[in-house]
């Protein structure tokens, strides 16, 4: 596994809403979809394209990287027959996160909310900030990153105080890279966070972000 | 197609109706009877028998028939009957068989489809557990319906059909069936109904009346007569049905005996008789019935309404014939049934007409109650209810609480739904933090705690610190509910409501490209939505309105904290 990969490619990964173990493929895939939908056209609106330099800023850091460090490996959703079959459909995607045994193809489905562009998605997306295991839930706060939703703010801020210190580091990780409102609650409750080190990033997160 | 029947399951009988034309009509069985007996019995060959020739040989036959099976709907457990295990839900397939047959025999029609009602509190494990016996059946349940909103629809339809029926009336529907009591209150215009409150009891009903006649009759027989009934099942059997019929009797006339010919006790044999007047029978029955009153009080407070504000009283349920009923809502209440009602059929006849919703939507409208409730965990894993079941829809409720240590600066809200007043016991739908909590000693600052639940079915949960006024909310659909109590009519509804609150809820708001067009692009398949769209469709569209509408509402919350932490800061 690449988990140990640099913070700075991790966080331009969070900017794409993949995992630190994505493979060329998933950053290829994750790039052209969400630089399809950023890309801000005449009447573009700031919002977007803020998130679109910050896309193409992400994805010229992981082009940079020394090589690729495996073979091009295919996407991690196409690991996942389940996954595969519902597309890009938000209820097929939603019915895997809410049934399928294998945690692997629960991030992958979380992941794929995420990049579907759909606000309409965190219905289903809540519920994997539920889920038992530590790589979905993770998978869920990046994808909600990616679509924006603010709507997430209290549940992923809840997330954030029940968890352990390297969740906790991990979801700053992503509050970092992706700039979104959404980590505001987060935020506030990690300046008070127990450990100094994690404290110190979020401070320097609240200053950067004005609140 | 075929036709749409109504199925009234009773925990002791069961009816069937269906709609001939524009009037609801009950469907006789085989036998020409009107009603069933909610009775399944295996017979010595593995013959299964149900409703009266089942009823008929439990005294011959009693470990091999089952009654009120009703009860056990949805609990999980095992009956035993003829030797094996059946799932409570099988056993109440074979009764609603034999109602599906009588119906085919009746109409000449093959009926494929069904309406069946339920007590308002069942669960929602016992609402599916009667589509799952419709499913054995071979009936498609259309939709799983509250008994005492049926009973008020009935009365609806007859209503309207009169000359002064359109007319608006507050309609209080009492309903003391065999096995459960519901009451409730509900404003009816036309065909529209709307329930105002509704409460009930799913352990109170004519059979436990049966149920003390029969233990203060074995007392006397044994007292008298040295007769242990108990000890033998085929005698407490015998007097278990002695019982009914003295209380049924008892409803007519002034005196009623209960007896058993022809008893052996201590090798000699009697003829134990007990004999019961009204007035005696009454005092027995008067806790049941009192019970029953103190809830329909209940309801009419909590609607804050007296009762002197009625219009109509609708009886329903075969408990309900008893003269002491009638007496004490006359006393207590000043209240009178409406005549012309039989109590026993109503709800059926209710199911029937309830068949139309779907197809006649402009013809009938219905409002109906929460169906379970809603609440927080607080400190030692308790649960607190902010809206209960059964409170009228859009429900809201709010409560304050405050923090358990000094200096709590977060406070986590953990939303869960249930009945149980242990968390743990409930279902958790979410959690979700409320930080920048005033710091201050435990007990001292106030957080308040909102839920609201509009007609749409949605859950918004806000909490608020009343000394700074920060704010958190989550909105949760709830992907589980029950999906066979609402059809394409009320799901179009909900999706024209949503619309219309996305575009209010979104003007004035400044929200990304991406955004935008979701909303244009789900608003127009709103618009578009129409009779002739699939209910999956709805279901689906529905959910993504309800989720787009929780998406706004957090960006107008979220507007509000920074315009509140701009105006602190200057």
């Amino acid at each position: 596994m690449s988990g140990d990969s640099a913070p700075a490619s991790r966080g331009a990964l969070a900017v794409l809403g993949l995992a630190p173990e994505a493979g060329e493929e998933d950053i290829r895939k994750a790039y052209r979809r969400l630089a399809l939908r950023y890309h801000p056209d005449a009447s573009g609106d700031p919002e977007t394209a803020r998130r679109f330099s910050r896309i193409v800023r992400a994805y010229k850091v992981l082009r940079a990287r020394e090589s690729p460090r495996d073979q091009p490996r295919s996407a991690l959703s196409e690991k996942y027959r389940p996954v595969l079959e519902a597309g890009d459909d938000i209820f097929a995607l939603g019915r895997v996160l809410a049934s399928e045994p294998q945690a692997g193809a629960r991030a992958a489905a979380a992941a794929r909310l995420g990049l579907s562009g759909r606000s309409a998605a965190y219905v289903f997306l809540r519920r994997a900030l539920y889920d038992p295991m530590e790589e979905v839930r993770l998978a869920a706060v990046r994808a909600a990153a990616l679509l924006g939703s603010r709507q997430a703010a209290g549940e992923v801020a809840a997330l954030y105080a029940r968890s352990e210190s390297a969740f906790r580091r991990a979801m700053l990780e992503i509050a970092a890279a992706t700039g979104e409102r959404l980590f505001r609650d987060t935020i506030a409750v990690a300046v008070k966070d127990a450990e100094p080190s994690l404290r110190a990033v979020a401070e320097r997160l609240a200053a950067d972000s004005g609140y | 197609m075929g036709a749409i029947i109504g199925i009234d399951f009773g925990t002791t009988n069961s009816l069937c109706a269906w709609m001939d034309g524009d009037r609801p009509a009950l469907i006789h069985n085989r036998r020409g009877g009107r009603i069933t007996p909610s009775v399944v019995a295996a017979a010595a060959k593995g013959e299964i028998l149900v409703g009266e020739s089942a009823k008929n040989q439990a005294l011959v036959n009693p470990e091999n028939t089952v009654a009120g099976i009703k009860r056990h709907i949805g609990s999980g457990g095992l009956v035993s009957m003829g030797g094996r295990s059946w799932r409570p839900e099988e056993l109440a397939a074979m009764i609603l068989s034999s109602l599906r047959l009588d119906a085919e025999s009746h109409l000449g029609t093959d009926i494929e489809r069904a309406v069946i009602t339920v007590p308002a509190n069942f669960s929602d494990r016992q609402r599916r557990g009667i589509v799952e016996a419709g499913r054995l059946a071979g009936l498609e349940v259309l939709r799983v319906v509250n008994e005492p909103t049926a009973a008020a629809v009935a009365r609806a339809w007859a209503a309207s059909a009169s000359p002064s029926g359109g007319e608006r009336a507050l309609v209080l529907v009492y309903d003391f069936g065999g096995g459960t009591f519901d009451v409730t209150l509900l404003v009816q215009e036309g065909t529209a109904c709307e329930v105002l409150a509704s409460r009930g009891d799913g352990r109170l009903g004519g059979a436990d009346i049966d149920r003390e006649l029969y233990r203060q009759a074995s007392a006397a027989f044994r007292e008298e007569y040295g007769l242990d009934v108990e000890a033998d099942r085929f005698l407490a059997q015998q007097l278990a049905e002695a019982s009914e019929l003295a209380k049924m009797e008892l409803s007519e006339r002034e005196e009623s005996a209960i007896g058993i010919p022809f008893a052996l006790a201590g090798g000699k044999v009697v003829h134990p008789l007990w004999t019961l007047t009204r007035r005696r029978f009454e005092e027995l029955a008067a806790p049941f019935v009192e019970r029953s009153l103190e809830l329909t009080e209940r309801v009419l407070a909590e609607a804050g309404l007296s009762a002197s504000r009625v219009d109509s009283l609708v009886l329903s349920g075969g408990s309900s014939r008893m003269p002491l009923v009638r007496a004490l809502l006359a006393q207590r209440l000043g209240l009178k049934p409406q005549g012309g009602v039989n109590p026993e059929e109503i709800v059926a006849l209710g199911a029937a007409v309830w068949s139309l919703v779907d197809a006649q939507p402009d013809r009938l409208r219905i409002r109906d109650v929460v169906s379970r409730s809603y609440g927080v965990e607080i400190d030692g894993g308790r649960f607190v209810p902010l809206i209960r079941k059964n409170s009228p829809v859009p429900a809201s409720s709010r409560r304050v609480f405050t923090t358990v240590a000094d200096d709590q600066d977060a406070v986590e809200i953990h939303v869960l739904q249930g009945e149980s007043p242990e968390a743990a016991e409930n279902v958790s739908l979410g959690r979700f933090l409320l930080s920048g909590l005033r710091e201050a000693k435990r007990g001292e600052p106030r957080i308040e705690v909102s839920f609201g639940i509009d007609e749409s079915d949605m859950l918004h949960v806000s909490a608020a610190d009343l000394d700074t006024g920060a704010l958190q909310e989550i909105s949760i659909v709830d992907l589980e509910s029950s999906s066979s109590a609402e059809g394409p009519a009320e799901l179009g509804a909900a999706i024209r409501l949503l619309a219309g609150r996305l575009a209010e809820l979104r003007s004035g708001l400044r929200l990304e490209r991406g955004l935008e067009s979701e909303l244009d692009e789900t608003c127009a398949r709103a618009a578009a939505a129409g009779p002739g769209t699939e209910e999956p469709g709805l279901r689906l569209l529905k959910t993504e309105l309800e989720a787009l509408v929780g998406e706004l509402l957090a960006r107008r919350a979220e507007r509000r904290a920074i315009a509140q932490a701009d105006k602190e800061r200057t």
